[in-house]
């Protein structure tokens, strides 16, 4: 028995030796271990020996059976991997061949700078605030300080629904409606379309954005409108960008400035982007006029505050060196997907 | 307005260059916008004189001149002029020159003999006659100035002004004036000034021969008038004509040129008119008749009606109030005696005048900006005092005046404290005085009193503006509000911003569109099939009739789109806009702004079901599954047979669908385009974001798939709604993965098959359980003739 078991386990050990693959290992495997395999069979004559010599051909049964599984087990770990690596290489692919993929769509870059603008403003304190873009003249004019005979009523300048009804031509009538419906403090922007009755040239456009921003309080001061400006220009333009403010008039505010900032074409030393000068006008700013705060009941001696304005299509114009206004609304696919 | 810098130069000393000057008055709040310098714009042009004329070899019309140039050698130029003769001084363009108009001269070749230059006639030194009446007008200008040879050019005819033009903003008419200027510059640059002379008309008080007479309700405030005797009207000095050039304005003959100067200095327009021609020796301003008519000075002919105000004697009208003259009454060399005008006229009146006949003048541009009355008598002071100078008339009346304004004398009190809080920085009150001073404001006990001719200044904000411009802007220290505002947003904006990620993520580029159609735009995309006339918001004054309404339907800008995109041959393109829709209340009139997005696509599978897919996939996000689709016959712009609307009770939150073959044939598109649009006003308030969650099961699931046979024209979703409703609360996910009809499929019919997958929350299903859920489905399929497939 004891002879039989051992050469059980020699034939066994060359068997699993010489064997080329998994297949032929698993073949070996039965006809050892199955149940009818040799070592099966043999164990089945365990009953014919003595109560002394059970224990011993047991253990050494157990043995040979450790010994023959472990052998397998170590040669078919060796020949998965083995083999996996020959699946693996088959399974060989071009990874240049392009990608399935639904690709993303891209937004207009007007959206893209605007989105940015008010992402710098809201971090400031500043909400979003619209309206329509049909607006009561009241809105858009009057409420505004802009007298009756103001050129910017002109029906050749400002697009009527009827007498009393225009087309928005700047976003400032959002301005009056929260001055109207809220109270201070008040820190909103007001992004959206306005309209003008400009024909369409390579800088003009008949529709175009604006974002205006409102600020009203106590103790509210010129130096906190250059303050608020000049952060928010660093912000977008850069830290070394530069800012000038020039006085200016506007009927709504009062002291006005226009605002420059160095060209960041060139960083102020003169370029065609800037026209030589150095700089570049992008916003119109200034500390509300008292009229428009008495007309919306805000107390002139008790609240000031400053409002801004910049036209978005001028400063992506500038900011990508775009230099036909009518590229943004013309909308081929090839120019939005620039972005 | 253009600023000859040598005729400020005459009352205020600027003491710095023309450019600092301009940078600096730009930084007060005149706005410069060009600068030019009048002896940059002829260049290496010298005074040459002529030693020899000699016939060219091959020309007759043309002859040789030698020059001497004042170099070491003489230098030869062919010309084609007949009036040089040897001796003339004549201005030489040498070679690499500039005449006016920015034209280069070289050295070349004329008919065959070397020519170094060009001789120059007065209009290539961009001069007039009236500066030099000795020259001829097509000829070479002899010099007869005194000067050397080799001189350049500029030094001889003058051009050594500095022009300089502001931008004047409509709140500061009175820089329209040289004084005006002057006086911005004193407080700019912390200099005085000294006022031109004028002559006191104290001593005239003989009644002037001419009687004027304001009609009631004549939209004018004052009207002065001088009466002048014996005047000699002959060409004005050159510097006078000089000053009047940079200014723009053409010379005419002294005494306009006199009114013109004095405009100029002050503001205030002035008329002259010829005395001898005023009828029955008076004059009323009034409005004119209908159809009257006058010959203008510009030799046209202008026809009036009662909205316009003019000047006029008994018979004829004498001007245009405050626009342009009439010729009647115009000063001629003939002329002897002269009526002066200074006077005041309603701006809005001027304005619509002027712009009706499409006259603008210097006058009438003053005028319409709504002039003070300050210089009103200051202007015909300055007159007077030239005409006296040049000693070229009598002073004959007393200043004649007629003057219905009302005066209103505004007082200011000094407040320190509010100009330092209101423009956060620390000025001194002796340093706001000086500002205020500079600026001709009067301080009496801390009490401001603005000047006349600043109509602007009415209040300490008024005040605050003046000090924070000429303290300088970029003084003003930088600080950020203390207000305490907590920036929130709204939820619809955080809405739309969720909805534009939808539409990326599938794909779609943003488009930004006109929201202007026009009426071909309505009937080429047939969307008056759904769109009524009456609900479409009309713009009164269009530019256009193609861009003359709002648009109803946001389809139109994105076929419009789709169709650009396909002419410039872009494969693959998909599109979406996020814009409004304008369409007015039926009942109120009102317009009601709609928030939509719109999908536009063409191309390989960016069909009908690419943009289902974006619409489901907005309402998955908005949680909205209580909506029905079903197709609709009703949008011509849509393919019949491929369209559908999706509702939420009686709510059309969107619709889908074909672009219609017919419509794309208009616009040239020849591919499939699929387009759709939803109401993001109305799925806004029918989203309903998740606020508890639902547990998941932590139960095993199964799956049946089942292939049915059914009518060919059965929309599918009539047995996904069955399979929902019969399996229940245990369905988890239905999967349409086949759609067959073919040769094994009866004809008329087709095969759909679905995967069914189930789970049980709170045990693991039996087989039972998922058998009489099917057999249930099963069943109730039978109701709408739908079996299974063996």
């Amino acid at each position: 028995m004891k002879e039989m078991l051992e050469n059980i386990q020699k034939q066994a050990i060359d068997d699993i030796e010489s064997s080329l693959n998994l297949k032929e290992l698993d073949i070996i495997k039965i006809s050892y271990l199955g149940k009818k395999g040799k070592l099966t069979s043999i164990l089945k004559d365990m009953k014919n020996l003595t109560k002394e010599e059970r224990p011993l051909i047991g253990k050494l049964a157990n043995i040979v059976r450790d010994c023959i599984e472990n052998k397998i087990k170590k040669y078919s770990e060796d020949f998965f991997k083995k083999e996996m690596i020959i699946k693996l290489e088959k399974e060989k692919i071009d990874i240049s061949i392009p990608a399935k993929r639904q690709k993303i769509g891209k937004r207009h870059p007007l959206s893209i700078v605007l989105k940015e603008i008010e992402e710098i403003f809201f971090g400031m304190g500043f909400s979003v605030e619209t309206g329509p873009d049909i607006e009561q003249s009241y809105y858009n004019f009057d409420a505004l300080n802009i007298g009756e005979n103001h050129p910017s009523r002109d029906p050749r300048d400002t697009f009527y629904i009827d007498s009393q009804t225009v087309l928005r031509s700047q976003t400032s009538p959002v301005q009056i409606r929260v001055m109207e419906n809220q109270s201070p403090p008040l820190k909103i922007i007001s992004p959206g379309k306005v309209f003008r009755a400009d024909s369409a040239d390579a800088t003009h456009s008949p529709v175009f954005h604006q974002i205006e921003g409102l600020v009203i309080d106590k103790g509210i001061s010129m130096a906190d409108l250059k303050g608020t400006l000049e952060t928010f220009i660093k912000i977008l333009f850069g830290e070394d960008t530069k800012t000038r403010f020039r006085p200016h008039h506007f009927p709504f505010t009062e002291p006005s400035a226009e605002i420059d900032i160095s060209c960041f074409s060139c960083n102020g030393n003169g370029c065609s982007l800037c026209k030589n000068e150095g700089y570049i006008e992008i916003l119109g700013a200034g500390m509300v006029h008292n009229k428009v705060l008495s007309r919306c009941n805000i107390d002139p001696n008790i609240y000031s505050g400053f409002a801004f304005g910049m036209g978005l299509e001028r400063i992506v114009m500038k900011k990508f060196k775009i230099n036909d206004i009518r590229l943004f609304f013309e909308n081929d696919s090839r120019f939005i997907n620039n972005f | 307005m253009k600023l000859s810098t040598n005729w400020l130069k005459e009352y205020i000393s600027i003491g710095c260059s023309e450019k600092e000057f301009s940078d600096k008055m730009t930084m007060s709040g005149s706005k410069v916008e060009t600068i030019s310098n009048q002896s940059e714009i002829l260049k290496n042009i010298v005074v040459g004189k002529i030693i020899k004329i000699s016939k060219h070899e091959n020309a007759d019309s043309l002859v040789v001149c030698i020059l001497d140039v004042g170099a070491c050698e003489n230098i030869q130029i062919v010309t084609g002029a007949t009036n040089v003769f040897e001796g003339a001084l004549v201005p030489v363009a040498l070679h690499k020159s500039i005449i006016s108009g920015g034209k280069k001269i070289k050295r070349g070749n004329l008919r065959g003999v070397k020519s170094d230059g060009m001789l120059c006639s007065i209009q290539e030194l961009g001069c007039s006659l009236s500066q030099f009446p000795y020259a001829i007008e097509d000829g070479i200008f002899i010099i007869e100035e005194k000067c050397n040879i080799g001189d350049d050019i500029n030094a001889i005819i003058g051009n050594n002004d500095t022009v300089i033009e502001f931008e004047i903003t409509p709140n500061r008419v009175d820089c329209f004036s040289i004084i005006g200027l002057a006086i911005e510059a004193a407080a700019t640059l912390e200099k005085t000034i000294s006022f031109p002379p004028i002559l006191s008309l104290d001593k005239y008080t003989t009644l002037s021969p001419i009687s004027v007479k304001l009609e009631k309700n004549a939209p004018c405030k004052k009207y002065m008038t001088i009466y002048i005797k014996d005047v000699s009207i002959k060409p004005s000095p050159k510097w006078m004509i000089d000053y009047l050039l940079a200014s723009g304005i053409s010379p005419v003959n002294n005494i306009v040129d006199i009114t013109n100067f004095a405009m100029l200095e002050y503001g205030q327009p002035l008329h002259a008119f010829d005395a001898d021609k005023i009828s029955n020796n008076s004059i009323s301003i009034r409005m004119a008749n209908k159809d009257e008519k006058i010959l203008a000075l510009n030799s046209k002919e202008y026809t009036l009606n009662e909205k316009d105000l003019v000047i006029s004697d008994s018979e004829k009208i004498l001007a245009i109030a405050g626009v342009i003259g009439g010729i009647s009454s115009s000063i001629t060399s003939e002329t002897k005696n002269i009526l002066i005008e200074s006077a005041i006229f309603d701006a809005s009146n001027i304005r619509i005048t002027s712009q009706k006949i499409g006259v603008r003048t210097e006058s009438s541009l003053r005028f319409e900006k709504d002039i003070s009355s300050a210089y009103t008598k200051t202007a015909i002071q300055r007159v007077c005092k030239l005409i006296d100078d040049f000693k070229i008339g009598k002073i004959y009346s007393k200043l004649e005046s007629i003057d219905l304004e009302e005066k209103n004398i505004i007082q200011i009190p000094l407040d320190m404290s509010f100009i330092n809080s209101f423009l956060g920085i620390n000025i001194t009150e002796k340093q706001t005085i000086n500002i205020l001073e500079n600026l001709q404001l009067k301080i009496n006990n801390n009490i401001i009193t603005p000047p006349l001719f600043r109509i602007d200044i009415e209040d300490k904000f008024d005040i605050a503006e003046e000090i924070a411009r000429i303290f300088g802007y970029n003084n003003i220290p930088s600080t950020l509000p203390k207000t305490y505002q907590k920036a929130t947003k709204k939820p619809f904006e955080k809405f739309i911003s969720n909805i534009h990620n939808i539409a990326i993520s599938s794909g779609c580029s943003e488009t930004i569109s006109f929201p202007f159609i026009g009426e071909k735009d309505i009937q080429t995309t047939k969307v008056n099939s759904y769109i009524q006339a009456s609900s479409i918001v009309n713009i009164s004054n269009p530019m256009g009739e193609e861009t003359s309404m709002l648009t109803p339907c946001t389809f139109i800008p994105m076929i419009k789109n789709l169709a650009l995109n396909f002419k410039n041959q872009n494969k693959e393109v998909m599109l979406y806009e996020i814009s409004k829709e304008y369409k007015k209340d039926k009942e109120s009139s009102d317009t009601i702004e709609t928030y939509n997005i719109t999908i536009g696509s063409y191309g390989p599978d960016r069909d009908f079901f690419y943009v289902k897919g974006i619409v489901e996939n907005i309402l998955d996000f908005c949680n909205i599954n209580n909506y029905s689709i079903s197709p609709t016959s009703s949008i011509d712009t849509l393919h019949p047979y491929r369209c559908c609307e999706i509702y939420v009770g009686s709510d059309k939150i969107a619709t889908i669908g074909e672009i219609n073959p017919i419509v794309l044939d208009s616009y040239n598109v020849s591919t499939r385009c699929a387009i759709g649009k939803v109401n993001i006003d109305l799925i806004f308030s029918l989203n309903k974001q998740k606020e508890i969650y639902t547990p998941i099961s932590k139960f095993p699931s199964s799956y049946r798939d089942l292939s049915l046979i059914c009518d060919y024209n059965l929309p599918v979703i009539e047995i996904k709604n069955i399979i929902e409703d019969s399996i229940g609360e245990i369905l988890e996910n239905i999967e349409l993965f086949d759609i067959y009809q073919g040769d094994q499929i009866e004809c008329g019919k087709k095969s759909v098959s679905y995967n069914i997958q189930m789970r049980g929350n709170d045990k693991t299903l039996e087989d039972h359980d998922i058998d009489t859920a099917i057999d249930t489905l099963l069943t109730n399929l039978k109701q709408i003739d739908v079996r299974l497939r063996y």
